[in-house]
């Protein structure tokens, strides 16, 4: 199908925030003292980069049925390997395998990370039941199915990069409070 | 005209690297050459591309390791949408709004390091949970044929994810954003 047409507001929005990546880039080279604002820089950083993973799509006009398949399989596994690396990190900063963090984290590893996964997979499987009884859900121009499977992939980036951010802030910030 | 635009934005983007990775900025690790003694090991091929992507971490490490990591799961949220119909500046506005928690999150994290360090792997392990039910619930059910690429790019992955363990022997190198530094 042929794609929507996006709108201007849209178009300003991704054209300001991929300059604001070059611009804050740039500050940062300039001042490489860590102090707050350079860490809320860092994370805006982060933040505008994940847009950059639509560029491809910007010259990609139709997606046929069998670069479809590839793709998803792609996005599957890299979803599945970081999922897993996420388990790995989680251990590895508790301490329970490979060399100690020196970082005190309060012990109970093992069973933090467990009641975590376990939490992590009843939520999803909780918002999914709360999905499927609302059928006529809408997100942009999607509807139904289609919507619903945008809604959960949206939605589960988003708890991750929450993870994420805390984990790679905090040891920003933790080597920034050693430092002083 | 859209040639011409990516075109600028290449080149723009190849300057900002190698300005990134003059050598006055790496450390000595990512200067060290690569071992000529296991070139006739079956692992040369892997071992010079750690090399090569270590130097590039390191070197923008600084900055920006954490956004390299994030630019796979623009994809991934985009190509969903894409692959419905919706239009890549749209798809790019979602892909951003996933990763604005890291923002929201910013200056808690840094005003309350010790106290968010004891939660950090809760939240770690909800997120990796809850991603796994998602790629085997929604993703592996469209992706079932194309086996082989799925368990290729976890591979791939998983190699990209490890291969800083491999590199870091030093601990005091370990100012990478993935590895904490021992106090």
């Amino acid at each position: 199908m042929p794609p929507a047409k996006p709108s201007t507001l849209q178009v300003v929005l991704v054209v300001v925030s991929f300059l604001s990546l070059f611009v804050s880039m740039i500050i940062l080279r300039y001042n490489p003292e860590k102090s707050i604002l350079n860490v809320g820089t860092y994370a805006w950083i982060t933040t505008a980069s994940t847009g950059v993973g639509a560029v491809p799509f910007f010259f990609i006009s139709d997606l046929n049925r069998k670069w479809l398949g590839v793709a998803n399989a792609l996005a599957g596994g890299m979803m599945t390997a970081a999922s897993l690396g996420l388990i790995w990190q989680a251990l590895e900063d508790e301490g329970v395998i490979g060399t100690s963090t020196g970082l005190d984290t309060g012990g109970h590893g093992l069973t933090k990370v467990f009641i975590g996964i376990t939490f992590g997979v009843g939520f999803m499987v909780w918002s999914k039941n709360r999905l499927d009884e609302h059928g006529d859900l809408e997100l942009g121009n999607l509807q139904g199915a289609s919507a619903q499977r945008a809604l959960l992939i949206i939605g589960v980036m988003t708890l991750h990069s929450f993870a994420e951010g805390l984990v790679s802030l905090a040891s920003l910030s933790y080597e920034i409070v050693a430092a002083q | 005209m859209r040639l011409i635009v990516t075109f600028i934005v290449c080149v723009l983007c190849i300057l900002l690297l190698i300005w990134t990775t003059r050598p006055s900025v790496l450390p000595s690790v990512a200067k060290q050459p690569v071992s000529v003694s296991s070139f006739h090991r079956p692992w040369c091929v892997v071992d010079t591309i750690n090399r090569i992507s270590c130097a590039l971490q390191y070197s923008l490490a600084h900055f920006a390791l954490q956004a390299v990591h994030n630019v796979p799961e623009g994809l991934a949220v985009s190509l969903s949408l894409v692959a419905k119909g919706t239009s890549a500046w749209e798809a790019a506005l979602w892909s951003i709004f996933s990763s604005l928690p890291q923002v929201i999150v910013a200056i808690p994290a840094f005003l309350f390091v010790e106290k968010v360090v004891t939660v950090v792997s809760i939240g770690l392990g909800f997120a990796a949970g809850a991603m796994l039910f998602v790629t085997f619930n929604v993703s592996c059910g469209n992706s079932r044929r194309n086996f082989a690429g799925y368990l290729l790019t976890v591979c791939f992955v998983c190699r990209n994810c490890f291969e800083r363990r491999l590199m870091i022997s030093d601990p005091k190198q370990s100012w990478l954003v993935w590895q904490l530094p021992p106090v």
